[in-house]
């Protein structure tokens, strides 16, 4: 539902109204409330001395309000406060759903600095492809644990149906300027799930020209992950029941660069382009991903599963590249306009383009509406694979994760905020669809042919924002 | 090109600004874990065991 300035302002008419004869009310009643105090606090006797303990009970004494209000006096005389609440429900059609809780609270100091942190619990649930090809004949496969096993009816693509993760994580940053013309930033994180923790360090530094109307920034980034699997870390074609090497943590780091310039253009119009280039090296292999083995298109059975599954396996590097240019243009009493395009490019041979566009449209004094739009094309790894051949060599790597292969994807969506108290908090909902659509040619034969090896993939996003 | 001190009413606007929020690291997690490409606007690491 969309409402017109006109009608929003009709509606707020008698909360106005109500307000003022609850303000009344309460006005009335505080009063009869202090008149009675009074009454009853004549004293009748002399005051008893009291030492200072009695006067100002302990903290645990205090009644929770005024500790609160006590502790929110103390930080409101150290810094500025402002950040976002929010909740992320994720939920694609029989497979995972994500509950995502996080906040983000900045302190703002005197000279522009600030201190940022950010806090994100991350719980997902449901069943998630494995990796194997749909067959003519149910199949059977052992959890990542070997000590369970799940099945897969005939002609459907396999799940994993225990897939389940929580993770919290925690970044925070310091800015401040430096001087009139640089700033700095620094940063770090820690992220910490079952399977996974990762260690993130970060700087930017970034120079004013020509009147703050350019700014150039540069960054790095160091990212230090380990990896830890249920079951053992496969180091690439095992086969699904061999023994893994237990306990057997692995480790990845990623070094990231970044050059951004951004460039106001106009009173409405503001740019920004960033060239950025990642280098991973360490353990990139998904630790739960299988490929199928199937009979040779020669055999009567062609297509069909031999039974043999692999553990798949990725280089121990890769290069990622990317170049993205963005823009926002003010229409004035017609909200903003965004939009956004990435190109990406890395040494696995994926190739991908992003485009987005956002739309955020104020709907008179209060409330504000949006539309937003993203596509995303990608071309896959050189190393995917949908399943390997029985009889034919092992390549040097595979993979049969539909994420590394050729696809594309949608997202639309649509919000609704409005502002509260005296303008400066802020609650919106967002809703989006979100659709990836994997190339069905994938060059199956015989009885595999008859099977969508990778469908597409449905979700719906709710994100819900409290601004303060 | 560019614009006097005066005259950034509109870009100070904070939808106007290139940055992080709430939702844009929601929205990095999501397509991180869903796609083989990451990152552009910001540092293109993950963080997470999801890709």
């Amino acid at each position: 539902m969309q409402l017109t300035p006109q009608k929003a302002e009709k509606k707020t008419e008698p909360k106005k109204s109500l307000k003022i004869a609850l303000s009344a009310a309460t006005a009335t009643l505080l009063a009869v409330g202090s008149f009675a105090h009074a009454e009853e606090s004549v004293p009748t006797e002399p005051p008893v001395p009291s030492n200072d303990s009695a006067q100002k009970p302990a903290v645990w004494d205090q009644p929770p309000s005024d500790f609160f209000s006590r502790t929110y006096s103390a930080l409101k005389g150290w810094a500025k406060f402002n950040g976002e609440v929010g909740l992320l429900y994720y939920k694609e059609t029989n497979r995972v759903s994500a509950f995502e809780p996080s906040v983000n609270l900045v302190a703002m100091f005197d000279g522009g600095k600030t201190w940022s942190n950010h806090l994100t619990l991350d719980s997902l649930t449901g069943a998630s492809p494995n990796g194997a090809t749909p067959s003519r004949n149910a199949q059977t496969f052992t959890g990542p644990s070997g000590n369970s096993t799940y099945s897969a009816p005939a002609g459907q693509v396999p799940v994993d149906g225990s897939f389940h993760d929580t993770r919290i994580a925690y970044s925070t940053g310091w800015f401040q300027p430096l001087g009139e013309k640089y700033e700095f930033t620094v940063g770090g994180g820690v992220s910490s799930e079952y399977d996974y923790r990762s260690l993130t360090l970060s700087s930017t530094v970034s120079r004013y020209l020509n009147s703050k109307n350019t700014k150039l920034s540069l960054g790095a980034s160091l990212e230090l992950d380990v990896s830890d699997p249920v079951g053992g870390a496969p180091q690439g074609f095992d086969t699904m029941n061999a023994k893994l090497p237990a306990d057997k943590a692995l480790g990845k780091t990623v070094q990231d660069f970044l050059i951004g310039l951004s460039q106001v253009m106009s009173r409405r119009l503001i740019v920004q382009a960033n060239y950025s280039i990642g280098s991973s090296h360490g353990y990139m292999t998904d630790p739960y991903k299988l490929l199928s083995e199937v009979l040779p298109e020669a055999n009567v059975n062609a297509g069909d599963s031999t039974g043999v599954y692999y553990y798949e396996k990725r280089p121990d590097a890769r290069t990622k590249n990317s170049l993205y240019v963005g823009a926002k243009y003010h229409l004035l009493k017609l909200g903003i306009l965004s939009g956004s395009y990435r190109y990406f490019w890395d040494s696995w041979h994926v190739h991908s383009h992003t485009f987005g566009v956002d739309y955020d449209l104020p709907l008179g004094p209060k409330w504000h509406a949006g539309l937003d739009v993203r596509y995303y094309l990608q071309s896959k790894a050189d190393f995917y694979r949908p399943f390997l051949i029985q009889g034919e060599a092992l390549p040097s790597y595979a993979s049969a994760d539909y994420r590394l292969g050729d696809m594309d994807a949608i997202t639309v969506g649509a919000k609704i905020g409005k502002k509260i108290g005296e303008g400066k908090n802020d609650l919106t909902f967002h809703l989006q669809y979100y659709q990836q659509t994997p190339d069905s040619n994938l060059g199956a034969f015989g009885s595999l042919a008859q099977y969508t090896i990778a469908p597409s993939v449905k979700a719906l996003i709710l994100k819900m924002i409290f601004g303060f | 090109m560019g614009v006097k001190p005066w005259d950034r009413d509109l870009l100070a606007q904070p939808g106007m600004t290139f940055g992080a929020s709430l939702e844009s690291g929601w929205d990095d997690h999501i397509y991180f874990s869903k796609e083989a490409s990451s990152g552009g606007s910001g540092f293109s690491g993950g963080g997470c065991g999801c890709n």
